[in-house]
């Protein structure tokens, strides 16, 4: 036990963790075999068996963060136990050789008690909680400030400790789940979980959605005004959310996560002057499968298909660039074929279809752009572990604030009687090796000082 | 650009400039008077870039902490801030000719980037990117000084086990006060070092809904957290004192460039925004 959450097994761990948390930022992750072997030769068996093609999910990555929780939690707990025990342990009462030769000496005209309370109303006047003990004849005070500082790192550590059981709660299998919708303006979606869908009682209403971009065309800001129905319909929430301004309902949160084409409609004008309009969507992933919208023909006339789509392009000349930039134009690869109605196959390229642009087709018609809908992509997660990981880093934050920033001080005062009165001993008592015990038997000293000159060294009590 | 900007950002380079020059003079001569006209050098520097980013901040309508010309610029300036710190607290001039490149560099390097002030990206628009950089900035700043801090360690050492050491090494400061130096500068530092962790998870899962990627920028910020975690551990728990300590603070800086730095001009990831 003492080895497991021993401090030189936690650097230990450090280290290990530190160094294997860097392989994985040199070397790709989760690519596909075949690419390690391109990329490293025969040494590709040894990184794959090895689970350093997926590091951060690895056994050994994952292994070594659990010892390094274990570790916390045995340190957690044997810095509490340690630091009750010395509380409990700790001697107020010391006599005056005890501190002889290390204490700085103070002569009081007073008597003790006169001179006790006026010490201990000096101790708190410097802001020390203060501890009092009578034995053989003498009064002893142990007074400190900044204890908090001895609980920080264990605080840092449990908040540690939380950050992590709260990052498994929010990644364990049936109690976290997630998923990703395409919202057209007025419609609603449910909200699922599990693959097939398992319904979760919500739903989620887009009434609008906005995009801005600024005068280059960079996009600036997106929002979707959401309702969250329950299974009767009835509004849980509405909220206007954004990148960085998510909507959370309880242990749920959705997130504006983009946006894209869901579709477009094409016009077809015959020679004649009649109008067709083709209604072209999107796949899961915002393109348009090749040859999976075909435009049949009408009698004699061509047939048209869609190869490609870009969404978002620029047009110079004949060439199509992809842009990231607003608006959303998309670019559409429309093919003809002429003897379709014939039983023939093959499709000719007519030619890259934008908005504002025609396309003359061979049979006399003109194609056209006839409109587009947007989608906002809302991505959405259930993570039962939230509230846990908030808390540990605001414990963990607290903590290492107590423990780096709030100085422990402690003064050990001996009150002896004395011929000419009393006789003050006064001794700091130092932190950690090689840390200052600070200043205050010279600020005692000093407010106690009127009636009398401190005679002894400044040296150290123990603690 | 705001009109002030520019010019103020090339005379605290100077006063900068002017101020390790003093430094360096202090160092070979010993003077008291070019000692305290440096820190006043530095003092009047860092008051100088101060103004010359609140007017970038100005004009922009937002902390200038959003591509690597503001990065660079805003982390000179908490090196300065930390190094001014240490200076008052601990007169520690030595540490000035040591930091002070540092600092220079990092202007240098800016003053050769695009100024223009660009619009913020939607992923960058929130009060979280303030406290993470800011946390930032203290804690790479205070690393800084802690490496340049390590570095005269090794100097002082070095020349101790000369023979006939020069006459300048008693400018240098004592090994034992550089190490307690060194020290409280990294306990100081470590704490912004986990708050920039941390705000920097809670923004992205405001933004992205997910604490942790594993991006290359964020497990660098973990590794150099894991570093100094380790060297505050090994210092409390194994005594570890002296030569040693001061060489993990040089390389906890040089881990610190690389996650800063490096990992942006060479491994890219989520934070390559600030490549531009």
């Amino acid at each position: 036990m003492s080895v497991l959450g021993g401090a030189r097994f936690a650097v230990l761990l450090m280290f290990v963790w530190a160094v294997l948390a860097s392989v994985g930022t040199v070397l790709p992750q989760g690519r596909p075999p075949e690419e390690y072997h391109h990329l490293l030769g025969r040494w590709a068996h040894l990184v794959v068996f090895l689970g350093l093609d997926d590091l951060y999910t690895s056994p050994g990555f994952l292994g070594v963060l659990a010892f390094l929780c274990l570790n916390l939690a045995i340190s957690s707990v044997r810095r509490v136990r340690r630091l009750r025990r010395e509380d409990r342990g700790l001697k107020v009462a010391m006599s005056g050789e005890d501190l002889e030769g290390i204490a700085r000496t103070l002569k009081l005209p007073e008597g003790l008690r006169e001179a006790s309370s006026r010490v201990e109303a000096a101790l708190r006047r410097l802001g020390l909680s203060v501890r009092r003990a009578e034995a053989d004849g003498a009064v002893s005070y142990y007074a400190e400030r900044g204890r908090w500082r001895l609980w920080g790192s264990t605080w840092a550590h449990l908040g540690l400790l939380l950050v992590f059981v709260g990052a498994l709660a929010g990644n364990w299998h049936g109690w976290s789940y997630g998923g990703y919708l395409k919202l057209l303006e007025g419609t609603t979606q449910q909200v699922t979980r599990g693959r097939p869908g398992t319904s979760t009682g919500l739903s989620l209403k887009l009434h609008r959605f906005v995009v801005l971009g600024d005068e280059t065309g960079r996009p600036l800001d997106f929002s979707s005004d959401l309702e969250l129905l329950d299974s009767e319909g009835n509004t849980l929430r509405r909220q206007t959310i954004r990148v960085n301004s998510p909507l959370e309902y309880g242990a749920t949160t959705f997130y504006q996560a983009g946006y894209g084409l869901a579709g477009f409609r094409i016009q077809r004008t015959d020679a004649q002057g009649h109008v067709r309009i083709w209604r072209v969507e999107t796949d899961a992933q915002g393109h348009v499968e090749p040859w999976s919208a075909v435009l049949p023909p009408q009698g004699s006339s061509s047939a048209f298909g869609v190869q490609d789509l870009i969404p978002q392009a620029r047009l110079e000349g004949d060439l199509v660039y992809p842009v990231s930039t607003l608006p959303l134009a998309p670019a559409v690869a429309v093919f003809e074929n002429p003897d379709f109605h014939r039983g023939s196959q093959e499709f000719h390229p007519l030619g890259w279809l934008v908005p504002g642009r025609e396309l003359k087709a061979s049979d006399g018609s003109v194609l056209s752009f006839a409109g587009m809908s947007v989608y906002a992509g809302i991505q959405y997660r259930h993570d039962p572990g939230y509230p846990l990981v908030v808390a540990g880093f605001l414990l963990a934050t607290l903590g290492l604030g107590m423990a780096f920033y709030i100085a422990h001080r402690r003064i050990r005062v001996v009150l002896t009687e004395s011929p000419e009165g009393t006789l003050c001993l006064v001794a700091g008592v130092p932190g950690p090796p090689g840390r200052d015990p600070g200043d205050l038997p010279s600020r005692l000293l000093k407010r106690l000082g009127q009636d009398g000159e401190p005679t002894g060294e400044d040296r150290h009590a123990p603690a | 650009m705001h009109p002030l900007e520019g010019p103020t950002f090339q005379i605290a380079f100077l006063i900068y400039l002017i101020s390790l020059v003093l430094y360096g003079v202090h160092m070979s001569t010993g003077s008291r008077l070019t000692e305290r006209l440096a820190l006043a050098a530095l003092a009047s520097g860092l008051a100088v870039q101060t103004l010359s980013l609140t007017a970038r901040g100005v004009a922009a309508g937002r902390a200038p902490f959003s591509n690597l010309y503001e990065s660079l610029a805003i982390f000179a300036w908490g090196t300065a801030v930390c190094l001014l710190v240490v200076q008052l607290n601990r007169r520690t001039p030595a540490a000035g000719v040591v930091v002070l490149p540092i600092l220079l560099s990092a202007l240098g390097y800016a003053s050769t980037l695009d100024a223009r002030i660009e619009p913020l990206m939607p992923a960058l628009r929130s009060p979280w990117m303030v406290y993470h950089v800011a946390a930032a900035i203290l804690a790479y700043g205070a690393f800084a000084v802690a490496g340049g801090l390590g570095l005269l360690y090794i100097l002082r050492h070095s020349l101790e086990t000369k023979p006939t050491p020069p006459s300048w090494m008693e400018r240098l400061p004592a090994l034992d006060f550089l190490d307690r130096l060194i020290y409280s500068t990294i306990a100081f530092a470590f704490p912004f070092m986990v708050l920039v962790l941390i705000t920097g998870a809670i923004w992205a899962q405001k933004a992205w809904g997910t604490y942790w990627q594993w991006d290359p920028k964020e497990t660098w910020a973990l590794i150099t957290t894991l570093f100094y975690s380790g060297y505050l551990h090994a210092r409390q728990f194994t005594r570890w004192r002296g030569l040693p300590s001061a060489w993990m603070a040089v390389i906890g800086f040089l881990v610190v460039l690389f996650t800063y730095l490096g990992v942006n001009l060479l491994l890219g990831g989520l934070h390559s925004y600030a490549t531009s």
